[in-house]
């Protein structure tokens, strides 16, 4: 009582005054519908219905169905009660009249739809489907025949209905399979009707017919004739006055008139012939004439004229025959009459007694003529369009409004094209641009390499002249070498700017270059060692080749040398250096002021070496300063500017040096550089503890990014070039960035220096095609060697370069990156590509795709849910700090990393071939399908079926046939991949012999995968091993589930055995140094459980006693830690995400713990049936299922908090210790429970191997 | 004076039989109205001061009474959360109605032994107008064309054992439907509240 209020309730209150519909009802509009009229909800209803009477005027599209579709479709809906305020029915007319000659829409569904809700609506329905069935309205589809087949069910006539029905189905009306199942059900309720009543034949019509003159049975005291004068209240069905047939008809009597016997049943349970004549239908008022006719003088009768106005609703849809001229622009200022807000119906207003309503005649006279004499002069079809009259107002305001509509469209479409054309205009804007530089670069290219031919030529020259220099008695030659060489000097520069070169560089370019006489290559060798040997004399090297001449003046390297360097720097050269940078880097523990220091006191030596040029740039500029640069002239008067403007203006000095000029500048840079963190410091993101080999890549790749990012074209380095000699200020954030290198924060000074020595190390570094990419990639390479002692897989770089050694870093993502700068010219694209791997500095997480097969019933994730986002990093002890700090001891190789997994197999004492299940062919692996064939080994196999399938692997059921009878055959499980898998053969082999070493009481050698061949091919290989018909332990999981239904006490003996299996595989593969890489429970077979266990004591003698019940497969990830120096752990992560161990997640480093948290994981899968989920509280890892309240929990709860706990490497926690606590346990307390339990898990396990 | 007190207690026990009793006419009474079974299968019964239609089905009763004892069970031990009964098409399989009972326990119940304090007259009544609601949903409910069959979900706690003749299985919602809340009614011990889904017409 207390929540009747509700106006959520009012559907129910009301619920007398609503009629249902056949799709039912939407509820909001159901209580909208029935809410005391709330003014601001009428007005609403009222909005929409005008919106509704709008369009159907304004259509003038294809379908106009469509919208009277929707009309009546929301005015059910919005008038809840039958649709009386809304004047559904006269909506409905209207809608039928309309389109009733309309041949496409007779079997429209939705006008059908329209009729047949007229047919609920009105009293006589079973006329208007008469009806329709004459017009061949709606004959194809089901609806019609379902429709009017009820209402003949309703009314009792069920023959006819099964007439219809059957007339339905053979005009094959659609959808056809509805009809037909309503067809049946209205035959199950006949037959139930039958059946359950022991009514007098039903098909008795209740149009029955009075019969004419019949006796009826008196009815009551008075014995009345009664009311209903059919059916069961006659006494008989013959009519005729029966006292007649009494008595004998004296025969003289003739009867010479027949007595009009009316009382045949019209034949009412067939259909009526359709004929087509039914122009005029008779209504009740029709049929009923007789009866409701007052009688009167015949001859007065009239037939009366119609008059009046027609009413509002017959008014024909016809159109006039004239188009009205409508005047466009019209801006008459309107005053549009407000309508006020209508109330709703009218409360307590009586309502006349409707006249029995005719809708058909309604529909049919919709094409009534207008009267000859009459036309009307207004759009009458406009106004009388819709259900409601509309003003002229509102149509007028309707055509208003769609061609503002249509205006405000176009004028939208043609901002869209001019912005079209704007962007195209700016794209071919920057197209001309690109090739404009791209044009420029050429030209300065083709410079350069003149200008370089120049300088050798010189060298050569001026070499010759130095040998000849060695006769020492020729002083007065040296004069005149001197004077020979400042002239060629000066000729040299002619084009130059002469004065710029002072002249005490002519001194020491003779001292050192007597000194020096070696092949330009060992100088330039020498240079190169410079840099890390702190050499003193090649310093100045680093400089551009205009610098390089400026540095033969100044004591450089011959020109030789640099000819050398400049024509083919070999790879050698560059690992040469890089090893030694690496070297440098240990030996100086990684200090970065050492370092710095170090390079300071070499820069300081070239300070001293060329005192005198440092004037600002300009000493070093001369060379560069050749004729086809005069342009540089005016740059170098701007260089008197802070030094944040000198880095990039020296960059500029050289143009041809600009293609290997910032981007190459900074690398350079940062190949000096690397340990500076500060000059990388530019992106910010990478974080401190980035080992050192990362450091490199990473700044130098950030570089090329920043350099990228800034110029989304190609042709960058002229672009910025331009950009400048016009802005040098650091306009750009480019020039920030260099500006920022440039100026390195300890050595403001000897910014010029630095930049020049960039230069010519940047000089060095590249060959005579000044081809930005190669730059840019060789200083990588030089990088990237540096990066890693490790081996690394080489990519794009090397394409580029084809003398340049392979080496390069490993890690996917980064090669990636790299390859994009080298590789593309297109930067953009490069610029999405580059990213950093802060987090990732640490090793690379390249692997084998780990596999996640089946997952049948595990709901969430396939994979286990380690939660870190609460995760605390525990105070690191002394021993891991120590590990993750110093990359020495951390072992930097990827132990999933294939190169040093083939270099493990190549170094064995016993080389692989030697073993006896070891079939090597040199060709390619056979195609392998179900049902094929292949021969290893001088035996036959038969593909019988796929069992599985991963990222690298295909395992088979194959069945070997014995070579004399081919009716005999063994099955056998064929491992197939697409890499040799020659380490997993190893493992297996390895593990077998290692386990047999142990000699132990329970043999555990029968738990680890046996191969029994082994055949590698070229591309592939096979391995053929034992096959377990009873799957996975996945299975086993997935089906125990249906087994243990919710009695999880007697699930515990199962699974407590099968857990103490599993720690003892886990413990003794441990105890082989073998770690497996891969725990999970799709690697584990299952083998027979026993089907009883014998009641001992000693859990040693139980479990040694029993065959071995599960097999633990897949070492293809294993890694072998006696290959590895004692104390080795790992960095790596698992490439999938998924399949990480929390440490790997957590970034510490692991060893054994990745099987431990495989197994956690495993015995959750078969103790939940879902995959682990572990989140930290706490500092402790825990997982979030709970265990069963019945079993021993402690127990369990021990096992997966040492599981999922493991402080550090070095404390592994003891399988043995854990294993031997629930052997304990499970003999005291489960194992006589063993052998009643087991018998179901058993069941479950013939399910499984019978899919198998 | 006693006796009114006593006829005024509600126990755990009893809130669980006036629930299961709920739930029995209430399901007889959306198979009736949905025409899920033929209407001469049911008969006539006195509850709650209405008159409502039970089946005489056999079997169907055997199976009502199977689920609503074992539902009497879960509602003793405070497990079961909610009840679905799913109207399902038998040509399509389609879920064409989905009427949600959720139950609310109070877990305080379970500890203290004094009973509350309701009415059974007013618990009555309650129920009533809410059978009289699913009554009257025929006003915004589709007509259901097709024969139709009908499941009972139960939804329990997570770790309950699922007991032998039971199964588990999904939600089973409707794609794109329409929601109506019907009325709750309390016994103090336990809320229920009832929920029609049903096929959006578009």
């Amino acid at each position: 009582m207390t929540n009747r209020g509700r106006p959520e309730d009012e559907w129910e209150l009301s619920k007398e005054n609503v009629q249902p519909l056949r799709q039912g009802r939407k509820f909001s509009s159901l209580n909208a519908g029935l809410q005391p009229l709330a003014g601001d909800q009428m007005s609403r209803i009222k909005e929409e219905k005008q919106m509704f009477e709008t369009e159907l005027r304004m259509y003038s599209g294809g379908d106009p169905l469509e919208i009277w579709h929707r009309y009546i479709l929301w005015t059910e809906q919005t008038y809840p009660k039958g649709g009386r305020d809304g004047n559904l029915i006269h909506l409905l007319e209207r809608c039928l009249a309309q389109f009733r000659e309309q041949e496409r829409y007779k079997n429209d569904e939705r006008y059908v739809q329209a009729w047949i809700k007229l047919a609920d609506a009105c009293d006589q329905p079973q006329d208007l489907f008469s009806y329709m069935y004459d017009q061949k309205i709606g004959l194809e589809l089901s609806c019609f025949y379902d429709a009017w087949a009820t209402v003949l069910e309703k009314l009792g006539n069920l023959k006819k209905a099964d007439a219809i029905y059957l007339e339905g189905l053979k005009q094959n009306a659609r959808p056809y399979d509805v009809l037909k199942r309503r067809h049946e059900e209205f035959q199950k309720r006949v037959a139930r009707g039958c059946c359950s009543s022991e009514q007098e034949e039903v098909d008795v019509a209740m149009e029955d017919q009075r019969t004419v003159l019949s006796q009826l049975k008196s009815v009551g005291k008075k014995h009345q004739a009664p009311v209903n004068r059919v059916g069961p209240a006659k006494q008989s069905v013959q009519g005729g006055r029966l006292l007649q047939s009494n008595m004998p008809n004296p025969p003289q009597v003739a009867q010479n008139f027949q007595i009009l016997c009316d009382n045949e049943t019209v034949d009412t349970s067939s259909l009526p012939p359709q004929t087509g004549e039914w122009t005029h239908f008779p209504h009740r008022s029709q049929t009923n004439k007789e009866n409701e006719m007052k009688p009167g003088v015949w001859s007065k009768a009239k037939v009366p004229v119609k008059k009046g106005a027609m009413p509002s609703h017959t008014v024909s849809a016809g159109q006039p025959a004239f188009k009205v001229h409508i005047e466009e622009d019209q801006n008459q200022p309107m005053t549009t009459p407000r309508k006020l807000p209508e109330m709703g119906y009218q409360v307590l207003s009586s309502r006349k007694p409707e006249k029995p309503t005719n809708p058909i005649e309604h529909i049919k006279e919709t094409d009534a003529v207008e009267a000859p004499n009459q036309r009307s002069m207004y759009c009458k079809d406009k106004i009388y369009g819709g259900n409601d009259e509309f003003s002229f107002e509102e149509i007028r305001a309707a055509v208003w409004k769609k061609k503002e509509k249509q205006k405000q469209l176009e004028k939208e479409e043609k901002e869209l094209e001019e912005r079209h054309q704007d962007l195209l205009r700016q794209r071919r804007q920057f197209l001309e641009q690109e090739q404009e530089f791209k044009r420029q670069q050429l030209v300065i290219q083709q410079e350069q390499q003149a200008f370089l031919e120049e300088c050798k030529r010189q060298m050569q020259l001026q070499r010759q002249h130095f040998e000849k220099e060695r006769v020492p008695n020729n002083s007065s030659r040296q004069l005149i070498f001197e004077e020979k060489t400042s002239k060629s000097n000066v000729e040299y520069y002619e084009h130059g700017n002469t004065e710029n070169i002072p002249p005490q560089y002519l001194s020491q370019l003779r001292a050192p270059q007597q000194s020096q006489q070696t092949a330009g290559l060992q100088l330039q060798y020498e240079h190169q060692d410079d840099l890390t040997e702190n050499n003193q004399s090649l310093n100045i090297s680093n400089r551009t080749p205009s610098g390089v001449i400026g540095v033969l003046s100044s004591g450089g390297p011959t020109p030789e040398s640099l000819y050398k360097t400049m024509t083919a720097p070999s790879p050698t050269v560059n690992t040469r250096e890089a090893i030694q940078l690496v070297m440098g880097m240990f030996n100086t523990s990684l200090e970065l002021e050492k370092q710095m220091g170090w390079e300071e006191n070499r820069e300081d030596k070239n300070i001293t070496g060329v005192s005198g040029s440092n004037t600002g740039n300009k000493g070093f500029i001369p060379a560069s300063s050749s004729a086809p640069f005069v342009v540089f002239d005016e740059t170098l008067d701007k260089q008197k500017q802070p030094s944040a403007a000198t880095g990039h203006i020296e960059m500029d000095q050289d143009k041809e040096n600009n293609l290997v000029d910032n981007v190459s500048i900074r690398r350079s840079r940062s190949r000096l550089e690397h340990v500076k963190k500060s000059s990388i410091s530019t992106e910010g993101s990478q974080t401190d503890m980035d080992t050192d080999f990362y450091m490199i890549t990473d700044s130098s790749v950030r570089q090329a990014r920043d350099v990228f990012e800034d110029e989304n074209l190609e042709g960058i380095e002229s672009h910025q070039r331009d950009d400048i000699t016009l802005a040098p200020l650091g306009s750009h954030l480019s020039f920030a960035q260099a500006a920022k290198f440039a100026s390195t924060p300890f050595n403001p000074n000897n910014s010029a220096l630095k930049n020049s020595l960039n230069y010519v190390s940047s000089l060095n570094e590249s060959e005579s095609k000044v081809d930005p990419k190669w730059t840019a990639g060789s200083q990588i390479d030089t990088v990237s060697k540096v990066e890693t002692t490790a081996k690394e897989l080489s990519k794009e770089l090397t394409i580029s370069k084809a003398d340049l050694s392979p080496i390069m870093e490993g890690s996917a993502e980064d090669q990636d990156s790299l390859g994009s700068i080298t590789g593309g010219s297109h930067l953009d694209g490069a610029i999405s590509v580059l990213k950093q791997q802060p987090v990732r500095s640490k090793l690379k997480p390249v692997t084998k795709e780990t596999e996640n097969l089946q997952g049948s019933l595990v709901e969430n994730l396939g994979a286990h849910v380690i939660d870190t986002t609460s995760y605390i990093p525990p105070d690191l002890d002394e021993r891991t700090e120590n590990l993750l700090s110093m990359s020495i001891c951390i072992n930097p190789r990827d132990p999933f990393d294939s190169e040093t997994i083939e270099g493990f197999l190549k170094q064995l004492p016993e080389p692989l071939s030697s073993f006896s299940n070891f079939v090597e062919e040199d060709k390619m692996m056979p195609d392998i399908r179900v049902g094929s064939i292949f021969i290893i080994d001088g035996e036959l196999y038969d593909v019988m079926k796929l069992l599985g399938e991963g990222g690298f692997a295909k395992v088979y059921k194959v069945s070997q046939h014995a070579d004399d009878n081919l009716d005999m055959s063994e099955d056998f499980a064929c491992k197939v991949q697409c890499q040799p898998a020659k380490w997993e053969f190893y493992i297996c082999s390895e593990i077998q012999k290692r386990l047999s070493r142990l000699n132990e009481k329970v043999d555990l050698r029968d738990a680890m995968m046996k191969i029994k061949k082994g055949c590698f091919f070229i591309n592939g290989s096979f391995l053929i091993s034992d096959f377990h018909s009873e799957g996975t332990l996945l299975d086993f999981a997935n089906n125990c589930r249906q087994v243990t239904k919710g009695n999880m006490l007697d699930y515990e003996v199962i699974i407590m055995y099968l857990t103490i299996e599993l720690l003892h595989i886990v413990e003794k593969l441990h105890k082989c140094k073998i770690i497996h890489g891969d725990v999970k429970p799709d690697n584990v077979l299952m083998k027979d459980l026993p089907s009883s266990l014998p009641t001992v004591k000693n859990a040693e003698e139980l479990f040694a006693g029993q065959k071995r019940c599960m097999v633990l497969i897949d070492f293809g990830q294993s890694i072998d830690m006696t290959k590895y120096p004692p104390d080795t752990a790992f960095m790596a992560k698992v490439k999938t995400g998924d399949f990480q161990c929390i440490e790997m997640k957590t970034d510490r480093p692991w060893t054994y713990q990745t099987d431990l948290f495989g197994l956690a994981g495993s015995i959750h899968v078969l103790i939940f049936g879902q995959y682990m989920s572990v989140y930290q509280s706490q500092g402790t890892w825990l997982m979030t299922h709970s265990l069963p309240r019945s079993w021993n929990r402690p127990l369990w709860q021990k096992l997966f908090h040492t599981l999922l706990n493991i402080p550090s490497c070095d404390e592994i926690p003891d399988l043995a210790v854990l294993r031997r606590e629930f052997e304990e346990y499970f003999i005291a307390n489960l194992l006589h429970k063993y052998n009643s339990q087991c018998r179901k898990f058993m069941l479950a396990m013939n399910d499984i191997r019978n899919c198998k | 004076m006693a006796a009114t007190v006593t006829q005024n207690a509600i126990t755990l026990k009893g809130s669980t039989e006036i629930v299961a009793e709920f739930f029995m006419y209430g399901i007889n009474s959306i198979l009736y109205q949905r025409g899920i079974y033929p209407p001469e299968t049911f008969t006539r019964a006195q509850k709650y001061g209405l008159t409502l239609l039970v089946t005489t089905d056999e079997q169907l009763k055997k199976y009502l009474n199977e689920v609503i004892s074992q539902i009497k069970e879960w509602l003793f031990n405070m497990t079961v959360k909610k009840l679905v009964v799913v109207i399902r098409s038998i040509d399509t399989n389609e879920v064409l109605e989905r009427w949600q009972f959720d139950v609310e326990c109070d877990k305080t119940a379970l500890t203290e032994s004094k009973p509350r304090e309701k009415s059974e007259k007013e618990i009555s009544k309650e129920i009533g107008s809410v059978i009289r609601q699913i009554t009257a949903s025929v006003t915004f409910l589709p007509l259901l064309e097709s024969a139709c069959e009908f499941d009972l979900l139960v939804y329990t706690d997570k770790n309950l054992e699922v007991p032998e003749a039971w199964g588990e299985s999904g939600p089973q919602f409707i794609a794109n439907s329409e929601e109506v809340r019907l009325r709750t009614f309390t016994t103090t011990i336990h809320k229920v509240d009832t929920m029609v889904a049903y096929k959006k017409s578009d």
